[in-house]
């Protein structure tokens, strides 16, 4: 039986890829003149295509040592996909909540995913790091934008006030 | 030569530039030291906040960064046994147990004694062979560079760890694939950008830098951490100094390992990590039968060996990215995007109308090891205390650079979300043990190659002659086959080629 080696399922991935990438450069725009000409946009696409498929398949079909994939399995798998989804959730935030809030949050999750037991110290860590940066920053002309729902709430609390 | 020199130091003694090239040593001393963070890292880590720079102080900061990073990767493999890069594996065969037994400080000025001497070595060298190389290559057109660039992507390839030719070698094309995202700029057309605004110009160099080495490193550092980890050697009153005796032993070691290693750097793809297990074969084929024994359990040779070849090795890295404008390893990959950034286009002209760029690189090298020496050493055992921060605080705080370094260049948060995708990308094909930085080399140069070839083909009025209708080309392109057919021959049949 044919096993599944880290190399040989690469290379069904990478073939999958090369395959899209190719049919997708079917889809790139020229002009009429353009098509007639040797080398063109797609030129490049089209032979990056051909090559990378020629390597995938021999990925594929070339014998490579067997992968472990116990140990893949073993590995800390919770805490690593957390700390992604933090870091997406850090891209999602980072506008309606701005610099501050949303680099303070960032950073005490990833603190608490990766095992930090109290919530004291990653707060005093992330407030210092993220109003540090920040100051920094201001220092260096570069504007980091407070937020929406902070700016909507300071208006709401000064026209209170 | 002379002239050229003087024009460096001018630029890099000013106490501006001084002190970047103070803080790039300083900084690239802490990340390097970090275990599974190197160089490429520490310089993506560094390269925005060098946009507010002029171009020369930029390569300043970054190439001390560079040899920093190489510095502090010997630090760690020496008190703790995790080298931060592979360039400095070969430095904890016989400096952790030089450290183990008793001796630390002594084994930190070898390797830093070593570095000096290889990267001073190094940049003699530099200072004489790349304006030679730079005027040689000053006849080259956009056929010989096509063929040039085609020959650092396959050597990159070719020199990638046995078995991993292929998977270096699909790296590279995937490098090449990334590249093309973007607008098209000679036919003004998009090209794999689903429509999506974001996409128009392309992906950022330095976001897939951030992406693939210092954020995949972050979360590879978290899917590892069970790993068992070496006791921390504590580098508390320790002595520094080395005896006469000790210093004659190393010296012959240390000047054939420099040349060595400086040879080593300059090819494409070959790099600090050979450069350093060649010179610590080298010498250990060299020593007596009694000396032999000691390597492995801590011979000085055995850690001044390589530590003088990887440093050697990355001034030589310098040549053909200066002189032809062609990275030969990931990290100058990332150098020439920083250039370019800069709005510099390394080659042979750079020799020529940027002299200010070219020569302050060089002798900033030469004082980047001095402050190495002078100032990095005795702060060793304090900025080894970084060793002994938590990872759990480490890595959040690696991560919210990288993302920042990427965020302050476009304040676009769709980068953030890209990022995190390639970085998901990255870390699942590090675990297949697909390598990085033929991917890097790939994109860098994707550019390139594809105007490179337009440009040939246009001259040569649509014909593939161009291929061989000059000499240079011609050799070059031999090169290319070759640099295809060995590697590509030991890949598929393993067993007749040994």
């Amino acid at each position: 039986m044919v096993s599944i080696t880290s190399a040989r399922l690469g290379g069904i991935l990478f073939l999958i890829l090369c395959v899209a990438y190719g049919i997708y450069a079917d889809d790139i725009h020229l002009d009429y003149w353009s098509e007639q000409e040797v080398f063109n946009a797609r030129s490049m696409p089209y032979f990056i295509a051909v090559v990378g498929s020629f390597c995938a398949i021999l990925l594929i079909l070339v014998p490579a040592p067997k992968t472990d994939w116990s140990a893949v399995l073993n590995l800390n798998w919770l805490p690593a996909c957390l700390l992604l989804v933090i870091m997406s959730g850090y891209g999602i935030l980072l506008e309606p909540l701005g610099f501050v809030i949303a680099t303070i949050l960032l950073l005490i999750t990833a603190f608490l995913v990766l095992g930090v037991r109290s919530f004291r110290a990653p707060l005093l860590v992330a407030a210092t790091i993220a109003m540090a940066f920040w100051l920094l920053m201001d220092q260096l002309g570069i504007y980091l934008a407070p937020g929406a729902i902070p700016e909507q709430l300071f208006q709401y609390l000064g026209g209170a006030g | 030569m002379l002239d050229g020199l003087f024009i460096g130091l001018q630029t890099v003694l000013t106490l501006h530039n001084l002190i970047l090239v103070f803080a790039g040593c300083a900084t690239g001393t802490l990340i390097g030291m970090l275990p599974g963070l190197g160089p490429i890292t520490a310089i993506a880590l560094m390269i925005p906040i060098t946009y507010g720079f002029d171009p020369s102080s930029g390569m300043i900061l970054l190439a001390g960064v560079y040899y920093g990073a190489i510095f502090g990767g010997s630090t760690s493999s020496i008190l703790i046994n995790a080298p931060g890069v592979a360039g400095t594996v070969a430095t904890a065969f016989d400096g952790y147990p030089i450290a183990r037994n008793g001796q630390p400080g002594k084994a930190l000025a070898i390797a830093a004694y070593s570095s000096f001497a290889g990267g001073t070595l190094a940049a003699l060298l530099l200072a004489g062979t790349a304006p030679f190389l730079a005027d040689l290559s000053l006849g080259f057109q956009s056929a010989d560079y096509f063929a040039l660039m085609l020959l650092g992507l396959t050597l990159v390839s070719a020199f990638s760890s046995q078995g991993e030719y292929l998977k270096a070698l699909m790296m590279t094309c995937f490098g090449l694939m990334l590249s093309t995202v973007g607008t098209d700029l000679s036919a003004g057309v998009q090209r794999f950008t689903f429509g999506r605004m974001d996409l128009i110009d392309g992906i950022s160099f330095l976001m897939l830098a951030m992406a693939t080495f210092a954020l995949s490193e972050a979360v590879m550092m978290v899917l590892q951490s069970t790993r068992a980890k070496e006791p921390t050697i504590r580098l508390h009153k320790t002595s520094l100094h080395l005896s006469l005796p000790e210093l004659r032993a190393i010296i012959p070691t240390v000047s054939r390992s420099s040349v060595l290693g400086f040879f080593v750097g300059v090819l494409p793809g070959a790099g600090a990590t050979i450069a350093s297990f060649l010179a610590y074969g080298v010498e250990r084929n060299l020593a007596t039968s009694e000396d032999q024994k000691q390597f492995g359990q801590g011979s000085i040779k055995g850690l001044a060996a390589p530590e003088a070849a990887n440093n050697a090795a990355c001034t030589g890295s310098f040549v053909p990215l200066l002189t032809l404008g062609i990275p030969g390893s990931g990290t100058t990959a990332i150098l020439l995007g920083a250039l370019l950034a800069y709005g510099i286009q390394p080659g042979p002209r750079l020799f020529i109308d940027e002299p200010e760029i070219f020569w302050s690189v060089i002798v900033s090298m030469y004082f980047g090891n001095l402050m190495l020496l002078v100032l990095n050493l005795p702060l060793i055992p304090y900025i080894a205390r970084l060793l002994l921060v938590p990872r759990q605080y480490l890595i959040p705080i690696i991560m919210f650079f990288s993302l920042m370094g990427v965020y302050l260049v476009s304040f676009n948060v769709f980068d953030i979300q890209m990022m995190v995708f390639i970085a998901i990308c990255a870390v699942l094909l590090r675990l297949l043990q697909f390598p990085m930085a033929p991917l890097l080399l790939g994109f860098i140069l994707g550019g390139m190659l594809e105007d490179n070839l337009r440009r040939a083909l246009a001259v040569a009025d649509g014909q593939f002659s161009f291929l061989w209708d000059r000499p240079t080309t011609v050799v070059l392109m031999s090169l290319v086959v070759i640099a295809i057919l060995i590697p590509m021959t030991r890949a598929l049949w393993p067993k007749s080629s040994r």
